[in-house]
């Protein structure tokens, strides 16, 4: 006989994760687009890397100080002998990313870099319109890939000057991509301060030396007393990751059983099922069912989440105990929502009556977004733990902590929450079936809430 | 097992301020094909809800072969008034994940599907979603559905609305010969020429009450309208003065079509009048009128301030 019920739920099961996520809608949506999005993310920089050709050509400036042209040839030999990952690198520690492979740095050095062609400047001292109009026709029948009017002011500027500058003119083919426009004008405002300096007489690299900004080394004490590496400011993101990633999957998974519930309903098949299956055997089949495809969304978004840090080396902020607790918080966040929306789907006939009694769904939905901030902050602090042990919003809460955490979570805390979680889930799972033995054979006017109760307490 | 597949004892059920069952026996033979009929709102698929355990009474005890319908469901074959599919399944697929939940192996399933949509000619229909079948076919495949497992106890729930009378027919036939293999089947219907030509049983309901559970041969006798149809060759009137002459013969009436009814007293013996009939004149046709469902369940649900309708009594009526 329970073998006979577990083959009839597992049966149910299967067929709600068939025509859920066997689906080509669910496989694109959810699976290859994420997976396609996430590749591309990673490779786009490579691709658009493969794609640009290089600038190269000269460029012809009209300078009647004679400095200009040898300072740019400096500069373009100076970018295309550097390695731009360091540069690429440096940007990433700004933004908070610790790249320790230098994948992503080196993708978009080598980005940067494919720009460098062989450039180089010829200057003309003469500032006659003769003289610039010869150039500009030279230009449009291709000798010149630009030309380039740096009046002397811009070069000899005095440090007191009041009034502006006159304009740097430059005139390029139509045919210039806007890349290639706005590397030449880098490469033009680069060497124009560059050769500024010169005229100074002052030691360039020198000055820029002194106005780099310094990098800190954050460290951090541990439990021993050592001091470890301040990892990154995906600190901050970790929790966020792990908490979007329960959402997405149980909000996504539940809401395919609420409309999965109201279809069986508003179709009249479900007596046809209830005809061979009990209605818990029934929001069994379903509850499993449907966690199998939380499942997969878990895995799909979980698994691009963890190549992405595995991709950055940072697989040191996951362990396999943090993984496991995880897990746990994902079933109780899965249970809780699953048996939420099964009771809203059996009560109701029709989707937009499910509104009525989306509330208590939103809390749970929304709360967790408003605590990110202050638990990814301060994990230890006493709004963190009290809304890791109050349910229904328990689970999101704990994984945020366990993601932020620099100190492990009390064991206590954890097993409280845990402890809190299943009886949660007992409860509303019990709630739900009475609501769904009642609701899901009934039509016509859905019920208030007070009617809820009242089948929750039928006998 | 004892002899009776249901068996109902004092079941009543309310929802509200509504009493949708009062105080119902029903006792089902094993082997029998019994109507269950009654006007709308009667009670019957509440009757048959509880029958199914999918409600409980409020009151009453209630055995489906010898138990509980919920420990037997792989061994009924339910059909539910408001019935489904799955839009978006294939039919085959729906078939198959009926056919599982009701306890069939799957290594059976495909040949049965098969040789079953041959049977209710809808072959090669398996591959295609439910959703592009017309109603008519959708209900065919729901009694496939209700059936598929092969029960010994078949309940059908208004099984004929909604069908052209081409595929009422095949569905009567099916029945038909679902009940001669033996099984025993209920049916709810309040097209009564359908039960009256199917089945040998007959239960009626009325506003939650059951008015009358007899064989049907014995309704027919207990409900003769004790009346002689004759339809004279010639002129109806010399014939019509014979008869109410006659003092075994309480009125006489002639229809529109000049056949005379006349309905006899009590204890009359109605051949002797239909020999008298026949030596008065050259007749086309005589014989006795025979009581229709139809007549028995006017007379039995009459509602007070109803006219003209051919019944004693609201009272229950035991075989």
């Amino acid at each position: 006989m329970l073998d006979g019920n577990l083959g009839k739920i597992a049966t149910i099961a299967w067929r709600e994760f068939r025509h859920t996520a066997l689906t080509k809608s669910f496989l694109f949506g959810a699976v290859i687009l994420p997976v396609l999005m996430g590749s591309g993310f990673l490779l786009l920089p490579l691709l658009l890397a493969s794609q640009s050709e290089p600038l190269g050509g000269a460029v012809a400036v009209v300078d009647p100080t004679g400095r200009f042209a040898p300072t740019f040839d400096a500069l373009v030999n100076e970018r295309m002998a550097r390695d731009g990952s360091a540069e690429a690198e440096d940007v990433m520690k700004r933004l908070g990313i610790d790249d320790k492979t230098g994948i992503i740095s080196q993708s978009i050095a080598q980005a940067g870099d494919a720009d460098y062609g062989e450039v180089t400047a010829t200057g003309f001292d003469s500032d006659d319109p003769g003289t610039i109009e010869q150039l500009k026709a030279e230009a449009r029948d291709g000798t010149w890939i630009a030309v380039a009017i740096v009046p002397t002011p811009q070069i000899e500027a005095p440090a007191d000057s009041e009034e502006g500058l006159p304009d740097i003119e430059l005139f390029l083919p139509r045919s210039t991509s806007p890349g290639h426009t706005n590397e030449l004008e880098g490469l033009i405002r680069s060497a124009t301060v560059r050769t500024r300096f010169i005229a100074a007489g002052e030691d360039f690299e020198q000055v820029q030396t002194m106005l780099d900004r310094p990098s800190i080394d954050v460290r951090r004490f541990g439990e021993d007393g050592v001091a470890d590496a301040e990892e990154s400011k995906l600190r901050m993101i970790v929790p966020f990751g792990f908490m979007m990633l329960l959402w997405i999957a149980t909000f996504t998974a539940g809401n395919f059983l609420l409309t999965s519930t109201i279809e069986e309903k508003s179709n009249k098949v479900i007596e046809v099922v209830l005809s061979a299956v009990g209605p818990l055997q029934l929001l069994w089949g379903k509850i499993l069912g449907l966690a199998l495809v939380s499942l997969v969304i878990l895995l799909t978004y979980g698994g691009l989440a963890i190549a992405a840090l595995t991709a950055l080396a940072l697989t040191d902020l996951l362990s396999w105990t943090t993984l496991a607790w995880a897990i746990v918080f994902f079933l109780i966040a899965y249970f809780t929502i699953a048996s939420l929306m099964a009771a809203i789907g059996s009560a109701v006939n029709e989707l937009s009556e499910a509104q009525t009694f989306m509330a208590p769904v939103m809390i749970v939905m929304i709360l967790p977004m408003l605590l990110w901030a202050p638990i990814a902050e301060n994990p230890d602090g006493t709004l963190a733990v009290v809304s890791s042990m109050l349910p229904p919003i328990l689970p999101f809460a704990m994984v945020m902590r366990i993601g932020s955490a620099t100190e492990p979570i009390p064991i206590w805390q954890m097993l409280l929450s845990t402890g809190l979680g299943i009886a949660t889930v007992a409860g509303l799972v019990w709630a739900a079936s009475r609501i769904f033995r009642v609701g899901i054979l009934m039509q016509g006017k859905p019920p208030s809430p007070l009617e809820l109760l009242r089948w929750i307490r039928q006998t | 097992m004892s002899s009776n597949c249901i068996d109902l004892s004092g079941v009543a059920k309310r929802f509200g301020r509504t009493e949708a069952v009062r105080d119902l026996d029903l006792q089902v033979p094993s082997g029998s094909l019994c109507g269950f009929l009654g006007p709308n709102g009667a009670g019957k698929s509440t009757t048959i809800r509880m029958i199914m355990s999918i409600i409980r009474p409020d009151v009453g005890s209630l055995r489906v072969l010898d138990g509980d319908a919920l420990d037997h469901k792989d061994r009924i074959g339910y059909l539910p008034e408001e019935r489904g599919v799955y839009r978006k399944m294939k039919v085959g697929d729906y078939l198959r994940y009926i056919g599982r939940l009701k306890g069939v192996e799957s290594a059976r399933l495909p040949k049965i599907i098969d040789d079953a949509l041959e049977r209710i000619e809808l072959p090669g229909v398996a591959r295609k979603r439910c959703e592009e079948l017309s109603k008519g076919m959708q209900q065919k495949v729901q009694f496939l559905a209700a059936i598929i497992h092969e029960p010994e106890l078949i309940i059908l729930d208004e099984p004929f609305s909604g069908l052209d009378p081409v595929n009422a027919m095949l569905l009567n036939d099916l029945i038909r010969e679902l009940h001669d293999q033996g099984r025993t089947i209920l049916f709810s219907t309040h097209v009564l020429h359908q039960a009256e030509r199917m089945c040998d049983r007959i239960v009626m309901i009325d506003r939650g009450r059951k008015v009358l559970d007899d064989r049907l041969d014995r309704i027919r006798e207990r409900f003769d309208p004790r009346t002689v149809v004759v339809e004279p060759l010639g002129d109806p009137t010399t014939l019509e003065s014979m008869l109410r002459a006659t003092p075994e013969v309480e009125s006489v009436m002639i229809d529109s079509e000049d056949r005379l009814h006349a309905r006899l007293r009590d204890l009359a013996d109605a051949d002797r009048i239909m020999a008298r009939a026949i030596e008065h004149g050259p007749l086309r046709s005589v014989g006795r009128a025979k009581t229709t469902l139809d007549e028995v369940f006017i007379g039995l649900v009459e509602r007070p301030g109803d006219s003209g309708a051919a019944g004693e009594t609201t009272e229950p009526i035991h075989a």
